[in-house]
């Protein structure tokens, strides 16, 4: 690097990161030990968000590389039920047949965060754990009603991604895993075609008595918002006709406080029932 | 805690071995040294190139095991066991890669900066999509920034690109 200096050049090592220890855990307990123990631990998993949280003043002393845990690349359903690991990167995730043939509504939108370069190396649990606004896993999982498995010394415990928002990773050890229950699921769709405004993702379950929908809206800087309708006595086929009474009367329920600097909430009530009309007019059962 | 585990946990240097643009290398980096600080600085392969340092404007792109990767966003030893490909790999025999001469012929560049990334991407796309509709093409050059050329040259090199790598391009 002499000859960088000579020339009047700062080599980029210059903003070398501070000195790492690092730690290669192959198991999800060995993980979690070294999570509980380390000085000022970070881990990384497809690290796309690492270096932006170093950006932003993180300054860890250890290093997890998480990258090895195969028990959490692993997504499969049993009965209706997905398990996703945290380490299922959004190509990987988005792409397999299986989710695809599950719940093809969430593997579209699933394909659509980020862009390819980044879709190849992020993963979902990364998406969530960063904890940004602007990162769409967050919404979707929520408007699935997922739950998250977190692994801590003390053992493991199961959060909602409103739980994760509301309260934050501290104590709760390692997100492992994401489970859906797709049983009483019948279709999923995301619309953000008015991204990075507001994006919004509906869900249509079925009740004994009917259906209940399910509408999950967020914007760049909003955490996501979920509304719900039940309709008694309706069946799927019958949405399309009322698909502007429907997210008329859904969208009332939009809370005053979901407003930023540039969405007003009337804009989000106005345009999220436009985007639910479409969506219900276009739906996959 | 298995025992391979203790044995190699706790580190502040690695020791990597990768295969870099066709030749095998070994080489002893610091935990926190950056894949792109380590191919630019430490083996002088300039032709990645440092920008946002975030991984958002892909200058830095290389191909790990074929795939396009931020190099800024990742640490050096996450290339233990892996292909890596630069700009520096890509001609062959002082010829230029198909996708290079596409970029050459349609003007594709201005100021340079992001072209490596953008030959490397548009390498690992036409390598997934061999016949990659305008849609497609567009999605994946937004995973770069090019600040100069508005992309109409860009997209024009992939599609001649891809053209003549399928052997369909009239002469």
């Amino acid at each position: 690097m002499e000859y960088l200096p000579t020339a009047g050049l700062l080599p980029t090592s210059a903003r070398t990161l501070a000195p790492l220890r690092l730690w290669r855990p192959t198991s999800i307990a060995d993980a979690v030990s070294y999570l509980d123990r380390c000085e000022a631990p970070v881990l990384l998993a497809g690290g796309t968000d690492l270096v932006a949280q170093y950006n932003e003043g993180l300054s860890p002393r250890s290093l997890i590389d998480i990258s090895r845990i195969d028990a959490m690349r692993q997504l499969r359903q049993r009965d209706g039920v997905l398990h996703i690991g945290a380490l299922v990167t959004h190509h990987g995730g988005s792409s397999d047949a299986g989710l695809r043939a599950l719940v093809p509504g969430f593997a579209r939108a699933w394909s659509r965060i980020a862009n390819p370069r980044i879709r190849f190396r992020a993963t979902l649990g990364g998406n969530l754990m960063a904890r940004r606004t602007r990162y769409e896993g967050a919404l979707l999982l929520q408007a699935l009603k997922a739950k998250l498995n977190f692994t801590a010394p003390a053992g493991t415990h199961q959060v909602s991604v409103d739980t994760l928002w509301q309260h934050g990773v501290a104590g709760r050890g390692m997100l492992t895993g994401i489970e859906v229950d797709t049983r009483n699921l019948m279709a999923f769709d995301y619309e953000r075609s008015l991204r990075p405004l507001m994006t919004q993702a509906l869900a249509v379950w079925r009740q004994p008595s009917g259906l209940r929908l399910g509408l999950t809206m967020a914007t760049e800087h909003l955490s996501p918002v979920c509304m719900s309708l039940t309709l008694p006595g309706i069946a799927v086929s019958q949405l399309r006709s009322r698909a502007a009474a429907i997210a008329r009367d859904l969208l009332t329920s939009l809370p005053s406080t979901f407003a930023d600097v540039q969405v007003t909430t009337d804009y989000a009530s106005r345009a999220g029932a436009a985007l639910m009309v479409r969506q219900l007019e276009s739906l996959h059962v | 805690m298995s025992d391979d585990a203790a044995l190699v946990n706790g580190q502040s240097e690695c020791a990597l071995r990768l295969t870099l643009n066709g030749a095998e290398r070994t080489i002893t980096v610091p935990v926190e040294r950056t894949a792109a600080d380590l191919l630019r600085d430490d083996l002088r392969l300039t032709g990645t190139r440092i920008g946002c340092s975030r991984g958002v404007c892909g200058a830095c792109v290389a191909l790990v095991d074929g795939v396009p990767a931020a190099t800024c966003s990742m640490f050096a030893f996450q290339l233990d066991g892996c292909d890596v490909q630069t700009i520096e790999g890509l001609a062959q025999e002082g010829k230029l890669h198909p996708v290079q001469q596409a970029f050459v012929e349609q003007g594709a560049f201005q100021c340079g900066y992001c072209t490596s990334g953008m030959i490397l991407l548009t390498k690992a796309l036409l390598e997934q999509h061999p016949r990659p509709d305008r849609a497609t093409i567009t999605e994946w050059i937004s995973s770069n920034v090019c600040r100069c050329t508005g992309y109409a040259q860009i997209i024009a090199a992939v599609e001649q690109a891809a053209a003549r790598l399928a052997g369909e391009e009239k002469t």
